[in-house]
């Protein structure tokens, strides 16, 4: 049980050239914090920074209020769970578990128990005997997980634990690391490229990009307001759709669309926006705004449709089975308290 | 049909392949045997069998002494190969340091040095240290090898990045990570570095020749070579052949017990013999 607590990090691999930017982030006791972002963005950085197997270039790191940049990951009291599992393939699962208990000195009684406890926990105990390589891959992360338990430490850190699984093994799992917080109540600081992982398991989520923070938050928060085009686009599948435009006598205007967002006194005329609307808050066959459908996508309970209004794509999440044709001129209408307007200079949202 | 005869040709014709290769090896054994005078003669069998020749043999030079030689320098040169280069292998595979790659170019380099171009350096090297006729002069150029190192490089690569991590979280020092989790990992390229470098050393007859002149120093193969050329054994070539049957009998013997894994360490460290 611990806060963690990062500080003006940045960290260059190769001089000058930083991938993790100024990152600041505190992390309460025992929160379920998750890091997603594309490909690249420095999420494994960042953990493994906090973990303490690479070095800060600028910053500091405190965990349970103690800076610990110059500390070996060994003394840090964390636990790590890795994407390929990272078990010692030369080990039984028992020892896998017993190995860093065993390097800490802890009595030989102890260590059992404490195996035999995280085994029952994570219902490992029938695999004791066995080698990693005799597991399926949904076994192995079982026992990495177990490995990270073991050791109670005060913070566990996931990298990505759940890609190498199959679709419906992951779904599995996600519910079974959350119940595992539940019952832990430890600080939990995971990482996935993944929105809806991050959506479906966080208590905050921090989304990043270049490594920047682009949005701290819950999940609604995020979700229902995000702070620039870029996590609107990033959280929700499909993603949020964008239409560019200019701010007229209150209006939103744009070629083929003309919204009033009754706004006149908060909105500057002339100001060059980007209006924001999700899938699911957009209906068909209603209001004033003229689409030709490109493509349906019928997904059993949903359609995907996807239109053309003027020069913009736009997608529309339908909440039931409609096949319409290719090239069919259908009207729609924009939600008018689900729009986000987003300012085109400055990335930065507008009030409505 | 066809292919059954086509198969029983292959396989005659690779037995009789093998026997080509064995058949010296079984002549040298039973020259050892024979009477004197039919050593010359092609059967490897003689018309009595005696072990005259092993008497004759240890009764002129001190041959078991030269075994207990030969067996320290192996068995010390090739633990110490084992550790240090592995120890290298990992540093270089492994650990992030400045001038890492000019080190790697260098001990790259040194291999394509054939060893008679630092003979003699190494001979001055060796009087100036004060060490000819000991064990040092033996064993200590001979405690790290260029290609060891290489072998164990390029296998500790392949070994992921998150198990070390995963043992750094444990608790495991570098060395710890080496020998605790690297080497057990690391089977085939330890046995293939193992056998191919006590190989070496234990036939290396050029170097010992150079800085041991002392009877009670010499390892086995300086002293058979002396034996069988250096007129002791008065072109008796029984007892020469005993002396090289009892200097390649550990080769064999190790060879023999670890056959299985050399065999497979050769397959998956990629190397082919
Ligand atoms: N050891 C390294 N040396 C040099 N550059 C590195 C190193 N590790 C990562 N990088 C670079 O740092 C940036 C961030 O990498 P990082 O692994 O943190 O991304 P990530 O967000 O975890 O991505 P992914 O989702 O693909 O795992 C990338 O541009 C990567 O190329
Ligand atoms: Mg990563």
């Amino acid at each position: 049980m611990a806060t963690v607590r990062l500080q003006k990090i940045n960290k260059a691999y190769i001089k000058d050239q930083l991938v993790v930017k100024n990152f600041d982030l505190d992390i309460n006791d025992g929160e379920f914090i998750v890091l997603v972002g594309p490909s690249g963005c420095g999420k494994s950085t960042i953990l493994r920074m906090i973990a303490g197997l690479e070095e800060i270039t600028d910053g500091k790191i405190f965990i349970d209020g103690k800076l610990v940049n110059n500390l070996p990951p060994k003394d840090r009291d964390i636990a790590m769970v890795f994407q390929n599992y990272a078990l010692y393939p030369h080990m039984n699962v028992y020892k896998n578990l017993a190995f860093g208990l065993k390097l800490r000195k802890y009595s030989t009684q102890e260590i059992d128990e404490r195996v035999k406890r995280a085994a029952n926990i994570l219902e490992i105990g029938k695999y004791l005997e066995k080698k990693p390589k005799e597991l399926s891959g949904g076994e192995r992360q079982r026992v990495a997980l177990g490995r990270a338990i073991v050791r109670n430490p005060k913070v566990f850190l996931f990298d990505e634990p759940l890609s190498n699984l199959d679709a419906k093994l992951r779904v599995q799992m996600r519910a079974e690391i959350k119940k595992l917080h539940r019952e832990l109540r430890t600080t939990m600081i995971y990482v996935t490229h993944d929105q809806i992982e991050a959506m479906t398991m966080g208590d905050r989520i921090v989304i990043l990009k270049d490594g920047e923070i682009k949005q701290v938050g819950s999940p609604m928060e995020v979700y229902q307001r995000p702070a620039n085009k870029f996590v609107g686009s990033f959280i929700g599948s499909p993603a949020m759709n964008f239409i560019d435009g200019i701010i007229k006598n209150g209006e939103f205007i744009a070629p083929g669309v003309n919204i009033d967002l009754n706004a006149k006194d908060r909105l500057t005329d002339g100001l060059e926006v980007s209006l924001g609307i999700r899938p699911e808050n957009i209906a068909i066959n209603q209001g004033n705004i003229e689409a030709i459908v490109i493509v349906t996508e019928p997904l059993g309970s949903d359609t995907i449709i996807h239109v053309q209004i003027g020069k913009a794509s736009i997608v529309i999440k339908h909440p039931s089975l409609t096949i319409l044709q290719t090239g069919e001129k259908i009207t729609l209408q924009f939600e008018s308290d689900k729009i986000a307007l987003f300012d085109k200079a400055t990335d930065e949202p507008v009030d409505i | 049909m066809k292919s059954k005869i086509k198969k029983i040709f292959l396989i005659s014709l690779l037995a009789m392949l093998a026997l080509m290769f064995i058949y010296p090896f079984f002549w040298m054994i039973g020259g050892t045997l024979k009477p004197e005078i039919e050593v010359m003669n092609f059967s490897p069998f003689g018309s009595s069998w005696s072990l005259d020749s092993y008497r004759i043999m240890l009764g002129k030079i001190p041959l078991f002494r030269a075994l207990f030689n030969s067996i320290i320098v192996s068995l010390v040169s090739t633990f110490s190969v084992l550790v240090l280069s592995s120890m290298t292998g990992y540093a270089l595979a492994r650990l992030r340091f400045r001038g890492r790659s000019l080190i790697f170019n260098v001990i790259l380099f040194t291999m394509v040095l054939p060893f008679q171009l630092t003979l003699i350096p190494l001979y001055v090297l060796m009087v100036k240290f004060g060490w000819v006729d000991s064990y040092a002069a033996l064993i200590i150029p001979y405690t790290m090898s260029a290609f060891a190192i290489l072998l164990f490089r390029q296998f500790f690569m392949q070994i992921p990045n998150d198990l070390i991590d995963a043992a750094r979280i444990d608790g495991l020092s570098e060395l710890g990570i080496l020998f605790r989790i690297f080497w057990p990992l690391s089977k085939p390229a330890l046995i293939t570095v193992g056998i191919i470098h006590f190989m070496g050393i234990w036939n290396e007859a050029l170097w010992p020749m150079i800085v041991v002149r002392k009877l009670s120093m010499m390892t086995m193969p300086q002293m058979v070579a002396l034996y069988a050329v250096g007129g002791q054994a008065e072109s008796q070539v029984g007892t020469q052949l005993a002396a090289a049957t009892l200097m390649s009998l550990p080769i064999i013997i190790i060879y023999l017990v670890l056959q299985r894994h050399f065999i497979a360490s050769m397959a998956t460290s990629g190397l082919k013999g």
